[in-house]
């Protein structure tokens, strides 16, 4: 069957004409002279000529009906629809890659089913209506555009199995990288027609809020150091009538005192109620906070509350068992009673679940392992420097502490000791590599020992440095310091001080302490810090504009810097400018601080792997492999379930995930692929164990203000992009877009043939008498 | 001294309109006419007889008498020169009637002109009319109540029947003993090889043929334009429905066929053929056969 469709159907009423020419011919024929005549043996014909005549009548009659036939489909305006065909089968094919918007929002059920649910049954629908033969393929718009269907494909059953198969929204979606993305694999596509469509919710984040504009000029700048034809993207909006600014309860990101605790401590967490919508606060009907998926306890929530900020902060601490492992915190927002106990005109606070909920993965070790280098090269260690720093981490008497300090001289420090012990995982299956290294009054690096603490400070790790008087200032500067570019975070200027004149001593300024490990000491009479002296003290300086090093804690005396800290690769440096013992004249080891202190500063440095477990969106997944590098029984859950292995090998399947080993200082890593979607990824190992990732969700998904309209057009400009406002009315915009092939100059050249034809015929039969 | 036939007006008057024409139309054109038609006219002796009380006095040969001192009466073989036999067609198809008169009434002024022309001449004529069949049958005569006779004939005429002229012609050619001038008046609406037969049995009884082939303008131009449905003249109900304009020229190939292969074989039977076109002035077939007369002497 010929697609063709009409623009005015009501023209084609005209097709009635055609009975005129059989009509004039039939009154014609009523309309006749009569002769009495005589010669009638001439009017007799052959039958040939007969015949002939009646083949010229029905030739000139059907050219002067197909004439006015033509002439009358011409003026209904006839087009070839091939969206129609996209929609109904049966046309030129084309290639479709269908966009799911994966972000949080798309589970808002205020208008029904969820925008999801609506935006998989249109799909269905979509293809279902397809031709035979048109390609398909799925891209899930998150954080990073997951392929659900990666290459275009005709298997139409797949395509709905896989939509259907497809994982409930979270986190954010980043648009311009999914339009990157489906570009690409329309480029494989050899077809005239193709066509982008993004099924999204309208929502203003990830559309048009200022991240996601300054990603769309990327993307055009981009567009535009590439060559070729941009496929048409459309942007249907499946959940049309949910309102401006729906009620909506969302719970702000959940943050740790540490994210490394020791068994049995208490760590505190903060969060807060998000209220989008409200003008007033009502208590929620509950918050629950779970431990590794187990109800642990309903957190308090105000009973009053102001809205000004549309927050309500929320604090709670929570105590770790002795079982040292990956830990996952889970706090569960419920604004509604659960629906059983509703009464009648209930109304719904909160119709989007899925940001209700924040988690947080949180190691929890037997004791912190931490390698204390002592510069001092006596062999009694009690005489050494390092005893009171050593005895602060972990004292002799305690038996269990939370710190495992091991003490080696300078000269024993090598690759090997960022090794630990070298053993075996301990059953707990948390190791002993030190995670935290301090050089208590080292005097010079050896080349070796310069570059190993380089590679352990890029691959994460924390380093405490505490000046003493061995300390050689050139070799400091030169070596470790580089005028900015070593590691160390400031430069040495010169010793200061008198231990002799304990008046002129430096004392450290509380009200400076706005370091997350010196936080605690702010306030004035906790632990005494700010009455410890230092008679003798380190004059640093970090020169340079650009400096990345930045004093976090200061001296009363002309703001001398008592601690810097810089960064360096994914590690820490801390650099104190005393030597945290008793080698210069100091009372700082009698301050009640001075152990909180050494455990604030060796937690907040082992804390710096914080980011390998609670990662945003798109980063790759690190874990610390022992010593025998190898990938067998390691498996990986992702959010919606889905476990796989790894695998070293590139795969194009989806059986496993791409992974690889990198040899680091301490052992090797494992490094796999990005984690594209958000929520709680599980690791398991052979032996059982398991180690969360925490996929950051964009609490900023809570707000469901919709895109304006001057946000759209503006969008439109930057992009080419088409927006829809309903889907019904992508179909229609797809059928009268430029696919639609009008063919009314065809018809016309057909109106001209004929007329030629006709008065050709006529003469010709006028030439015959 | 030859008999000569008078003509009354007063008597043709009698006879309607159409004896007025023939004279009209014969006297104007013999008025035009130089050289006396009479002249050289003889009529045949054929034997003498004793007179009776009754006869006429003028017919005694007095030579006779003066040598023999007895009445003889002078009788003559016929009373003209000439037998001319006038075949009118009076079937349907020659009341065919377009813008001028109908071929019939055409014939009847041609036949009724030549009647009064032959005799006044003092020729013999006489008169058949006929469609398939011969509907009325006047023996040559020369006598001016013949004329009448032959007047009042054609006048009642009709044109009626089917034509099927050749075995008519085949029996009057069997009928007519002496030889003399066979005149024929019709469309000749029939197989042309059959009308020859007859016309060459005309020949072989020596009779002298002269056919004039009647036909009117629109059967020879076929003018018509509109759809036109033509009903038989001669056979009722028989009627086609055509476009004339499309008929055209297949109408006219197979009429001047036939006219051709009748005037083509006509003349090589020796038969004088000639068209008349009913537009055309009658006169035209009284000149055609006085100068035949002439030419026969």
């Amino acid at each position: 069957m010929v697609p063709i469709s009409f623009l005015s159907l009501a023209m084609l009423a005209g097709l009635a004409v055609l009975v005129i020419p059989p009509l004039i011919h039939l009154l014609n024929r009523r309309r006749y002279e009569v002769i009495e005549w005589g010669a009638m043996q001439f009017l007799e014909m052959s039958e040939v000529t007969r015949r002939r005549m009646h083949l010229e009548e029905l030739l000139l009659m059907l050219l002067r009906i197909g004439l006015l036939a033509v002439l009358v489909l011409a003026l209904a305006g006839p087009y070839l629809d091939s969206s129609s065909r996209l929609l109904q089968g049966g046309r030129v094919n084309r290639d479709v890659v269908l966009v799911f918007d994966g972000s949080a929002s798309m589970s808002y059920t205020g208008t029904g089913k969820s925008a999801q649910d609506q935006a998989k049954e249109w799909a269905i629908d979509f293809v279902q209506k397809m031709a035979p033969g048109d390609g398909v393929a799925i891209l899930h718009a998150r954080q990073q555009a997951i392929p659900v269907l990666g290459q275009l494909t005709t298997d139409r059953e797949r395509v709905i199995d896989q939509i259907r198969r497809m994982p409930g929204p979270s986190g954010s979606a980043s648009w311009p990288a999914a339009l990157e993305q489906a570009r690409a694999i329309l480029q494989e596509s050899q077809r005239s027609e193709r066509e982008i469509i993004l099924i999204s919710d309208n929502q203003r984040v990830g559309w048009a809020d200022d991240r996601a504009t300054l990603a769309w000029k990327d993307f055009v700048a981009l567009k535009k150091e590439q060559a070729g034809t941009t496929p048409r993207a459309w942007v249907v909006n499946l959940d049309p009538q949910r309102p401006a600014n729906p009620p909506n309860w969302s719970l702000a990101a959940l943050s740790a005192s540490r994210a490394v605790v020791a068994v049995e401590q208490e760590v505190t967490f903060r969060t807060a109620m998000q209220l989008h919508g409200q003008t007033h606060y009502e208590r929620p009907h509950r918050l629950r906070l779970e431990v590794n998926g187990q109800f642990i306890k309903n957190i308090e929530t105000p009973l009053k509350a102001s809205l000004e900020r549309g927050q309500i902060p929320l604090t709670f601490k929570y105590r770790f068992p002795k079982q040292p492992g990956s830990y996952l915190v889970s706090l569960i927002l419920e604004p509604d009673l659960p629906p059983a106990e509703r009464g009648p005109g209930y109304v719904i606070k909160d119709h989007l679940p899925a940001d209700n909920r924040q988690d947080f993965a949180v190691e929890v070790v037997r004791a912190l392992p931490v390698l204390l280098v002592d510069g001092d090269t006596t062999t009694d260690p009690k005489t050494r420097g390092s005893f009171f720093l050593r005895d602060a981490l972990s004292p002799a008497r305690d038996q269990t502490p939370v710190v495992q300090a091991r003490v080696i001289p300078i000269q024993e420090f090598n690759a090997t000791s960022l090794v630990g012990s070298g053993s075996e995982r301990e059953p707990s299956g948390i190791d002993d590599r030190p995670r935290v290294l301090i050089l208590s009054n080292v005097a010079r690096l050896s080349g070796e020992q310069q570059r190993v603490i380089d590679r352990f400070l890029q691959q994460g790790g924390g380093v405490l440095v505490t000046l003493g008087e061995r300390c050689e200032r050139d070799h400091y500067n030169a070596e470790l310091h580089r005028e900015g570019k070593g590691w160390l975070p400031a430069k040495l200027d010169e010793k200061q001080g008198d231990e002799k004149k304990v008046k002129e001593s430096v004392r450290p300024l509380p009200s400076s302490f706005y370091h997350p490990a010196l936080e605690m000491f702010r306030r004035q009479g906790v632990g005494g810090l700010e009455t410890a002296w230092f008679a003798r003290w380190w004059k640093l300086s970090t020169p340079g504009a650009g400096s990345t090093s930045t004093p976090v804690a200061l001296f009363h005396k002309e703001t001398l810097p008592f601690l810097v800290e810089r960064a360096h690769g994914e590690g820490k440096v801390l650099l104190c400018s005393v030597p945290l013992d008793n080698s210069w004249r100091t009372n700082v080891v009698d301050v009640p601080a001075y152990v909180p202190l050494v455990h604030e500063m060796v937690y907040y440095l082992a804390s710096l792997r914080v980011g390998e477990h609670n990662l945003p969106a798109g980063q790759p997944l690190r874990y610390r492999l022992p010593t025998s590098a190898s990938l067998a029984g390691l498996t990986l859950q992702s959010p919606s379930g889905e476990t796989r292995p790894f695998s070293i090998e590139a795969t194009d399947d989806r059986s496993a995930y791409a992974a690889q080993i990198v040899q680091q200082v301490q052992g090797p890593i494992l490094v796999s692929e990005g984690l594209r979607e958000a929520g709680i990824w599980k690791l398991s190992t052979p032996e059982q164990q398991t180690q969360f990732y925490v996929v950051q969700s964009d609490s900023r998904e809570a707000d469901l203000t919709p895109m304006s309209e001057a946000e759209r057009k503006q969008l439109e400009k930057l992009a080419p992009l088409t927006f829809v406002d309903h889907p019904e009315e992508l179909r229609e915009r797809l059928s009268n877009s430029s696919s639609q092939v009008q063919l009314w100059w065809w018809f016309l050249l057909g109106l001209i043939v004929l007329l030629c034809s006709e008065v050709f015929m006529t003469r010709w039969i006028v030439k015959q008498r | 001294m030859s008999a000569s036939v008078h003509f009354d007006p007063s008597s043709l008057s009698r006879y309607g309109r159409l004896a007025l024409v023939a004279r009209q139309l014969v006297e104007g054109f013999l008025t035009g006419v130089h050289k006396s038609p009479y002249k050289g006219f003889s009529v045949e002796f054929a034997e003498h007889r004793q007179y009776y009380p009754g006869d006429e006095i003028r017919h005694i040969d007095w030579r006779a008498y003066g040598k023999t001192d007895r009445y003889y009466i002078k009788e003559y073989e016929e009373e003209t020169n000439l037998k001319a036999h006038l075949l009118v067609d009076a079937s349907g198809s020659m009341g065919y009637k377009g813008k001028t008169q109908s071929k019939f009434e055409y014939a009847q002024h041609v036949a009724a002109s030549l009647a009064y022309l032959m005799l006044h001449q003092r020729d013999a004529v006489g008169l058949m009319l006929h469609d398939t069949k011969i509907r009325h049958m006047l023996p040559p005569k020369a006598s001016a109540k013949h004329l009448l006779q032959i007047l009042n004939l054609l006048q009642e005429a009709r044109p009626e029947g089917e034509t099927s002229m050749a075995p008519l012609w085949h029996h009057m050619a069997d009928q007519l003993k002496r030889r003399g001038l066979v005149v024929i008046l019709s469309d000749c609406f029939d197989k042309v090889g059959e009308l020859i037969r007859a016309l060459q049995h005309f020949r072989h009884k020596r009779h002298e043929v002269l056919l004039f082939h009647v036909l009117a303008p629109e059967e020879m131009e076929f003018p018509f334009s509109r759809w036109t449905e033509f009903r038989n003249l001669e056979v009722s109900g028989h009627r086609v429905k055509v476009d004339p304009q499309r008929l055209r020229k297949e109408y006219l190939k197979n009429f001047n066929t036939f006219c051709q292969q009748l005037r083509e074989q006509a003349g090589q039977a020796m038969v004088d053929y000639h068209l008349l076109r009913t537009d055309q002035p009658v006169e035209r077939a009284l000149g055609v056969y006085l100068t035949r007369r002439q030419s026969r002497g």
